[in-house]
């Protein structure tokens, strides 16, 4: 075996890794992506819905700021997140109960008329 | 039914061992169990008790709470004792400005504020406002206050405290979350974002002229001809002189039948025979007016509590081929 068959073993070996692997690669954002919504959802089952009903919480179609405002207004009112659980609550509350999401009134009476 | 923290546990409210406390600037603090409130005159009331954020939904931009639509509101008859005749029993001293109300609802965590609410002394002793145990002639229910709360009629049930256990008579307005966050609104026009001096904010107080389309209902499908429009109407400490309603977008409105008699307080209710035509789809429009001449508007102003909606009720149906 010489160098050239060397470089063409690893050549190969490294494209077909890629093909393999290639599609993992991408899909490693989306992964990670349903892991934290994940664990939002069970921070909000096992740190919110003790106190009270998250129906409460998937009713509101509030800006990052607000949702901000409302999780610091839980802590402060005894809900246990330490930083990195409330910064990862917020995200998973603004991506998915923003003012833009679909409405729970689906007639917006502002500009009916 | 709503209410902060659902209700008391049943041993905090058992008639044999309640007591309802009235301390504070008064002449002689009372404790009264629940028989001794026989020995005061027995009064009746029918009133809307409506929750202040009835309608929420209906802001925009939306505004965190309660996602109420139209539900948050019902109409009783309540009987009970005047507030009135238990603080003249206690005697007000000359500086009772507030009376504070609480209940034995308790939060589940200790760290969330009570729920603690306050009303003026002249609304505590208007001949009206009363401390109910009955509900349309029954005991007071669990869920609606038993075994006594306040029914203060025209103004909005956050200040019909449930469960009432202890009345204070204070100097000032009550403190804490419920009192000076919550349940406050601006008393002049606001933007989203702006930012509202502590002394714009004032407690919501009495309810302001609304009604609402009962029937046909919302989405429905009706036959072409003549169609029953119904629903209610109330105001605050007044009462509905009409309520009309509109089938084309407002351009033109017509009378309904006021049905039964006027009471103050009191939702009325309201009937009108529509003669559709079709087919297609429609949108019926109601619009209330009280004895002060106030009128629902298209849309209530913006305020960041989302409380006191109002506007004119709006209801899309689709009129059936012939």
């Amino acid at each position: 075996m010489n160098f050239r068959h060397v470089m063409q073993g690893l050549i190969r070996f490294f494209t077909l890794t890629l093909l393999m692997l290639g599609p993992a690669f991408l899909m490693t954002g989306q992964a990670e992506d349903r892991s934290q919504d994940q664990q939002a959802r069970q921070l909000l089952a096992a740190r919110c819905a003790v106190c009270h009903s998250t129906d409460l919480i998937q009713q509101q179609r509030l800006p990052r700021d607000r949702w901000e405002a409302t999780v610091k207004k839980m802590v402060h009112w005894g809900a246990r997140l330490d930083e990195a659980e409330q910064a990862m609550l917020v995200a998973y509350l603004a991506k998915y109960f923003h003012p833009e999401a679909r409405p729970v009134v689906e007639r917006d009476r502002s500009t009916a008329f | 039914m709503r209410s902060h923290f659902g209700p008391p546990p049943p041993d905090r409210i058992d008639k044999a061992t309640w007591r309802l406390a009235l301390s504070g600037l008064v002449e002689h603090p009372l404790i009264l169990t629940f028989d001794d409130l026989s020995k005061f005159e027995e009064v009746s009331v029918t009133s809307v008790v409506q929750c202040s954020g009835n309608g929420r939904a209906f802001h925009r931009p939306t505004v965190p709470g309660v996602q109420w639509e139209r539900g948050a509101v019902g109409n009783a008859r309540w009987t009970g004792i005047r507030l009135r005749d238990l603080l003249r029993r206690a005697g007000l001293k000359s500086n009772a400005r507030h009376l504070q109300l609480q209940g034995a609802d308790r939060p589940v965590a200790a760290t969330v504020p009570l729920f603690v609410r306050s009303i003026p002394v002249e609304k505590a002793l208007h001949p009206d406002t009363i401390l109910a145990y009955r509900m349309n002639g029954a005991p007071l229910p669990l869920l609606h206050g038993a075994p006594l709360r306040l029914i203060a009629p025209g103004w909005m049930a956050d200040a019909c405290v449930k469960w009432l256990t202890d009345l204070t008579v204070q100097e000032e307005e009550a403190t804490g979350y419920y009192m000076e966050t919550a349940y406050r609104h601006p008393i002049r026009p606001v933007r989203p974002g702006d930012v509202i001096a502590p002394q714009d904010l004032k407690p919501v107080e009495a309810m302001i002229v609304k009604s609402l389309i009962a029937q046909p209902q919302q989405g429905s499908t009706i036959p072409s001809g003549k169609v029953m429009v119904q629903g209610v109407a109330w105001t605050g400490e007044g009462r509905i002189v009409r309520v009309d309603v509109s089938t084309d977008d407002g351009q033109t409105w017509e009378p309904t039948r006021l049905v039964g008699e006027g009471a103050p307080y009191a939702w009325r209710q309201w009937q009108f025979l529509w003669q559709t035509q079709g087919p297609g789809p429609r949108t019926i429009l109601s619009r209330a007016t009280d004895d002060r001449g106030q009128v629902q508007p298209m849309t209530s102003p913006w305020n960041p509590g989302g409380f006191l909606w109002n506007g004119i009720d709006r209801v899309q149906v689709r009129i059936r081929e012939a």
